[in-house]
């Protein structure tokens, strides 16, 4: 805890303190670089009622390389894979140190409002986006459904 | 046809003879003036170095000024933070109230001079460290309008250096064209700094009398319904599988070097201990977007070491301290066909396409999950 950065710290109280409406981010209590996510699904999307969990990890040198983050609920999405990896500038090349925990996931949540099939990760599910959105639509609000709602 | 007052006609050629390009006047086609704007800064004898803050103060003239108030408004603030720029904002509403029926928008930039002659220190926090400005930092002003202290500017200048010089050697030697700058952080403008000079500075006051945080009861509940949530999903078969999806093989597209790679699953027991590279280095290239690969030559150079590390290391799997590249151990191995999972996903995961052309799936994950929690906690 110690070596833990001052930065991380101060994003951490304030995460806890002021949490982001949709958002909650929690470290883990062993490892205060790894923490445990929940994005809401966001309204008048195909994800909404949803709760998904991510895993987001700061990295040695964080905040001058972005934080690590992917998606632990499967999730229907053409910029997320199988694997729950993002496609999102700002978590490569795009990175900033001015960006922080709170920014990279409303980013990520604004990525569910705007499913972008021109730049996929998942293939399959950026294809059928493109090609039959309405199915797509119905997959994502099925596979919300199924994984990530509460009982 | 509209005409104008005039003691507003008046009051605009003022401004402009005092102020010159300070202020900018706004006109509707017809010649009316509707608005002025003006940039303001803190007096400090035209040393622009010196000036830490500004702002744009906006006055919008309603029809019925000088006699009812203007519409004003603050725009770009720079180095303020909210409450100051209340503060302001209620001394401009009480001077419009006071002075209906005269000419007001010289006193108002005269107020807001005065006010940030007074508070000329960047109130907001540096964006890099979260810290604020203490009497006696070493800090920079962007030519943006942005303020880091040296010290944190120093660290993201060397990063993005390092960064760029990488990627420029992954190009051909045409390609490399293009010269370093540093970007400000938060507006992705050039800025021009020194970093040898600005590494010199050190630590932010702020940053080095910061306290430590100790872990609450909100903080354990939240992390009690994280675990809950997370059980609940797992039940329903919501959380992704890392381990399942390995059994896949995937396909990574290159123009000249397919490559298959899967893992072998008598080494995920050692990929459990290398707890070293667990959390950070391995989701450094697994993060990584499939579509980054194929542009970069050294790839499939990396691909041939990697493989040939790996190799290596299963021979002595005990040796699970996986240091530096973190990547877990990986074989390149015969494809095999896919479990049953989620038939939306598979047939397609397989890396073929209907064209029958592999596809970049980039794979490179294993032994997170569960796996990396476990690890992360065991640290």
């Amino acid at each position: 805890m110690a070596s833990l950065p001052r930065r991380i710290i101060k994003e951490t109280q304030r995460l806890l303190q002021e949490p982001v409406p949709g958002i909650s981010a929690v470290p883990d209590e062993n490892n205060a670089r790894y923490f445990h996510v929940i994005v809401t699904g966001p309204e008048g999307s195909p994800f909404e009622g949803g709760l998904f969990k991510l895993e987001l990890f700061l990295p040695e040198d964080y905040p001058m390389s972005a934080p690590k983050v992917r998606f632990i609920t499967k999730i229907y999405h053409p910029n997320i894979d199988r694997l729950g990896r993002i496609c999102l500038d700002i978590l490569k090349d795009k990175w900033s140190p001015a960006l922080q925990i709170r920014t990279v996931l409303l980013s990520i949540q604004a990525l569910l409002s705007a499913p972008n099939p021109d730049d996929p990760l998942a293939n399959d599910v950026a294809e059928l986006w493109r090609v039959n959105e309405a199915e797509a639509i119905r997959n994502a609000k099925e596979w919300t459904r199924k994984y990530a709602m509460e009982d | 046809m509209e005409t104008v007052d005039e003691r507003v006609t008046e009051e605009v050629e003022a401004l402009e003879a005092i102020l010159m390009d300070d202020v900018s006047i706004k006109s509707a086609p017809n010649g009316i003036p509707y608005a002025v704007e003006a940039v303001v800064f803190p007096a400090t004898a035209d040393d622009t170095d010196q000036q830490y803050v500004r702002v744009t103060l906006e006055v919008k003239l309603t029809p019925g000024y000088p006699d009812n108030a203007p519409e004003v408004f603050l725009r770009n603030p720079r180095g303020l933070d909210d409450d100051q720029l209340r503060i302001i904002m209620e001394q401009i509403e009480e001077k419009c109230n006071n002075c209906c029926g005269d000419p007001v928008i010289y006193d108002l930039i005269e107020l807001v001079r005065e006010h940030l002659t007074s508070s000329n220190l960047p109130a907001c926090p540096c964006t890099i460290c979260l810290y604020g400005f203490s009497e006696g930092d070493h800090f920079i002003k962007t030519s943006c309008y942005h303020y880091y202290h040296a010290h944190c500017l120093a660290q993201h200048a060397s990063k993005t250096e390092k960064f760029f010089n990488e990627e420029q050697e992954k190009l051909p030697h045409f390609q490399r064209s293009k010269t370093f700058e540093v970007l400000c952080p938060i507006c992705r403008e050039p800025i021009k700094c020194d970093v040898e000079t600005l590494s010199k500075a050190s630590l932010p006051l702020a940053v080095q009398n910061a306290s430590i945080m100790e872990p609450d009861e909100k903080l354990r509940e939240m992390q009690d319904y994280m675990s809950a949530l997370y059980i609940q999903q797992k039940e329903k078969g919501g959380i992704i599988d890392p381990d399942a999806a390995d059994n896949k093989v995937l396909l990574v597209n290159e123009p000249y070097y397919v490559v298959i790679k899967s893992v072998s699953q008598n080494l995920v027991g050692s990929s459990t201990s290398q707890s070293n590279c667990l959390g950070e280095s391995c989701t450094n290239s697994e993060m990584a977007t499939p579509e980054e690969e194929p542009e970069t030559p050294r790839w499939r150079q990396r691909q041939i070491e990697q493989q040939e590390r790996q190799r290596q290391r299963a021979l002595q799997q005990r040796d699970g301290h996986g240091h530096g590249h973190g990547r877990p151990p990986q074989q390149p191995r015969l494809p095999k066909p896919p479990p049953p999972t989620k038939p939306e996903e598979d047939g397609d995961e397989d890396g073929v396409d209907g064209n029958g052309t592999q596809r970049s799936i980039g794979r490179q994950r294993r032994g997170r999950g569960r796996g990396a929690r476990l690890n992360h906690r065991n640290r």
